[in-house]
């Protein structure tokens, strides 16, 4: 049975629930942080069993509890589908077992809660993968803010262009194949944001291909002293995937899929030279980390998902030593009210959109306003 | 007694039908060409008409039997990754699950002694060494039976009434292939002297198809091996040596043996591998296979006599002097 007293290094009995394609990201790092894939759990025999083959895995099951039963895991990783993660993060948590689970933590606040409680209740870790919060790019950001480098953090903003993957579990999630698109930026934001006082967003937009809506997602959201607006485009290209971060000193801006970070200040020169400088700081910035990433990557030091198994070292750590996991449960909690908070904004604003329609004959006026909106929002935030 | 049984008129299936028949009990067979059945049929087995990657339609046909022996599988060495999983690993989990519902007491899965790994030369193999590291690069048979294994080992282990088989190379005067089972890369040179690729200390994993059939019947019916997992070979300690002074005394066999170990081809074996490693960017799956017969696993098969209380009824001399000397 799983305890608490590891010793620090020692290797964790871990099982995989879920053999769908993030299983295979998990278990290289799930081996590199010290653990034993004693058996891995999927309703689809055939699944765990492709996924057995690929990595060397003795053992499969169809559901968790049989996992658990049979293997006495210390730590299970839930890759479910994620309307189906409550359900089983809590019967693993109930049996002992420390469970890591993948984002979203759940679609309803009250599963959610239910978790979290369940976690508790039992003296178990219950983490969340919100893997990018430790990406190395991430990683120099938050310590940039932590250390008082930024200056007081004024603005975050998120910006995502992709494609919304289309399996079937996506049916099940607010916003489609977009909701999928929204844990990562947001529990970026809320990491910076802080407590959330104020939504509003808009949803809109159908995807050419698939016919999925919405197809495009835009969402203020006002903290204590701080605001952030968070962009999802399933149209825009490149794909891109950024995150800004404005304080009273430093704008930091992430991005997530080159793993470079950009630092912007202001330089005390003349004008002559003020314009180009920053520019070329920013391109030199850019070009230097840019060489060193593609190295490393090339060289096998960095792979996918770096931050993943950055996570996934803390939680390990966490279970053996008893230190704090590298996601609460209660973030975890937390991302799924605000993912809910957003939707029911998204509902008011159409709401609001349809009586509007009748007294507002030309759109232009209407996007107008929202924009003037906006701006006041930020003003009041900045104030 | 009422048996589901699948691969019923394969080399090993077809005994076991004969035996079921035999001993008087009923036999429903899921066979692929109904005309090889047609003896079987005769005898009142009922026939169904259908290939293990489609056996939805047969599954229905599970209810009311007392055993299952699942048996059959898609050996041929040609086809698609996907027509081995679809005959021989998602069929098995297929065949498991009906037998589940409709609350069959006992389910025989015939696997195959080549699933495990063989890291090192020497080794001894028992129900609980571990799968081949490298199910990939063993050929889409192997790979596929590794699967079975695992789907059926799983359904054991939650308490399903499986039991699972892993006989060694069977042999038998009817093989389709090597009925004497005298190795894949061996040569007859000259008249009465044979090239194999091999040691003489080593040993063969041989167990004749009759002794086999035996196995097979007895687990479907011997008390209290639910879940449980059982090697199935003649004689553990048999090694080439014996063997082919054996084979030596049958009439128009080779009399000399010359061994060539693989450990004289391995550098060069290793050399192309790692041609295919910087060329293909994968490793050549022949030179795994090839590097792995050149290690030497004993086979320990104390479970089956001890639980099963199964004894190889007919003995090597016998058994290679039946393989020999019947019409071919």
């Amino acid at each position: 049975m799983a305890d608490k007293s590891k010793e620090k290094g020692e290797r964790l009995r871990v099982g995989v629930v879920g053999c769908g394609v993030i299983a295979a990201t998990h278990i290289p790092y799930i081996r590199k942080a010290g653990g034993d894939l004693v058996g891995i759990a999927d309703m689809s025999l055939v699944n765990a069993n492709d996924l057995a083959d690929r990595f060397n895995v003795q053992r499969i099951y169809r559901t968790a509890e049989k996992l658990i039963a049979a293997e006495s895991p210390d730590v299970v990783h839930v890759l479910t589908p994620p309307h189906t993660h409550a359900d089983v993060a809590i019967a693993a948590l109930e049996r002992g077992v420390h469970v890591l689970v993948e984002k979203p933590m759940a679609l309803e606040v009250e599963d959610a809660e239910r978790m979290v409680a369940a976690a508790r209740a039992a003296g178990r870790i219950l983490t969340v993968d919100h893997n990018r919060l430790f990406d190395p790019v991430m990683l120099q950001a938050r310590q940039l803010v932590e250390s008082g480098a930024v200056g007081d953090v004024v603005a975050i903003e998120s910006y995502q262009a992709g494609s919304a993957s289309d399996r079937p579990w996506l049916a099940h999630l607010p916003g489609g194949g977009l909701g999928d698109l929204v844990p990562h930026p947001l529990y970026l934001q809320l990491a910076f944001l802080g407590p959330v006082r104020e939504i509003q967003a808009v949803a809109f937009g159908t995807v050419p291909e698939t016919g999925a809506t919405p197809a495009e997602l835009r969402v203020l959201m006002r903290g204590d002293d701080r605001s952030g607006v968070l962009t999802i485009s399933t149209a825009a290209r490149p794909q891109l995937n950024t995150l800004k971060i404005c304080g009273t000193n430093l704008t930091l801006e992430a991005n997530m899929n080159n793993m470079t970070l950009a630092k912007r200040r202001e330089y005390n020169v003349p004008k002559i030279i003020g314009k180009p400088l920053p520019n070329l700081d920013e391109a030199w910035q850019l070009v230097s980390q840019t060489v060193r990433s593609t190295v490393d990557f090339v060289r096998g030091k960095v792979r996918y998902y770096p931050g993943m198994g950055n996570l996934i070292d803390g939680f390990y750590e966490a279970v053996r030593t008893g230190s704090e996991a590298p996601v609460t449960a209660e973030q975890g909690a937390d991302v799924v009210r605000v993912t809910a908070a957003i939707w029911e904004a998204v509902a008011r604003a159409a709401d609001a959109g349809r009586d509007e329609a009748t007294t507002v004959a030309d759109d232009a006026v209407g996007e107008k306003v929202s924009v003037d909106t906006e701006r006041e929002m930020l003003a009041s935030a900045e104030g | 007694m009422r048996a589901f049984v699948t691969g019923g008129t394969g080399f090993l299936g077809r005994r076991v039908v004969q035996r079921l028949l035999d001993r008087g009990d009923e036999v429903v067979m899921v066979v692929r060409d109904a005309a090889k059945a047609a003896v079987a049929a005769e005898r009142g087995a009922e026939i169904i008409e259908c290939d293990l990657a489609d056996i939805d339609g047969a599954l229905g046909r599970v209810a009311g039997c007392d055993v299952v022996y699942h048996i059959g599988a898609r050996v041929e060495t040609s086809g698609g990754w996907d027509e081995f999983v679809d005959a021989n690993i998602s069929a098995t989990e297929k065949l498991i699950d009906a037998a589940d519902r409709h609350g069959v007491g006992r389910f025989v899965h015939v696997s195959s002694i080549g699933i495990f790994e063989i890291g090192e030369s020497g080794i001894e193999i028992d129900e609980e060494t571990p799968y081949d590291s490298s199910p990939t690069l063993r050929g889409h048979y192997t790979r596929s039976k590794i699967g079975a294994d695992r789907i059926a080992c799983a359904a054991a282990r939650a308490g399903k009434p499986v039991v699972i088989l892993r006989p060694g190379q069977i042999f038998g005067h009817d093989h389709p292939q090597q009925p004497l089972f005298m190795g894949r890369v061996n040569k007859r040179i000259g008249g009465s002297t044979l090239l194999v690729v091999s040691q003489g200390s080593y040993h063969p994993p041989l167990v004749y198809v009759e002794n086999a059939a035996d196995a097979v019947l007895q687990a479907g019916t011997a008390p209290e091996v639910e879940g449980r997992i059982f090697n199935v070979v003649d004689d553990s300690d048999l090694t080439q040596d014996t063997y082919f002074a054996e084979v030596g005394n049958l009439d128009g066999y080779p009399s000399r043996v010359i061994y060539l170990p693989v450990g004289l081809f391995a550098p060069a074996v290793k050399l192309v591998d790692l041609l295919f490693r910087v060329l293909k960017r994968r490793p050549w799956s022949a030179a795994y296979q090839l590097l792995r017969s050149g290690r030497d696993a004993r086979y320990a098969t104390d479970a089956a006599r001890q639980e099963l209380g199964w004894e190889p009824r007919v003995p090597l001399r016998e058994a290679l002097v039946a393989t020999a000397n019947a019409p071919r």
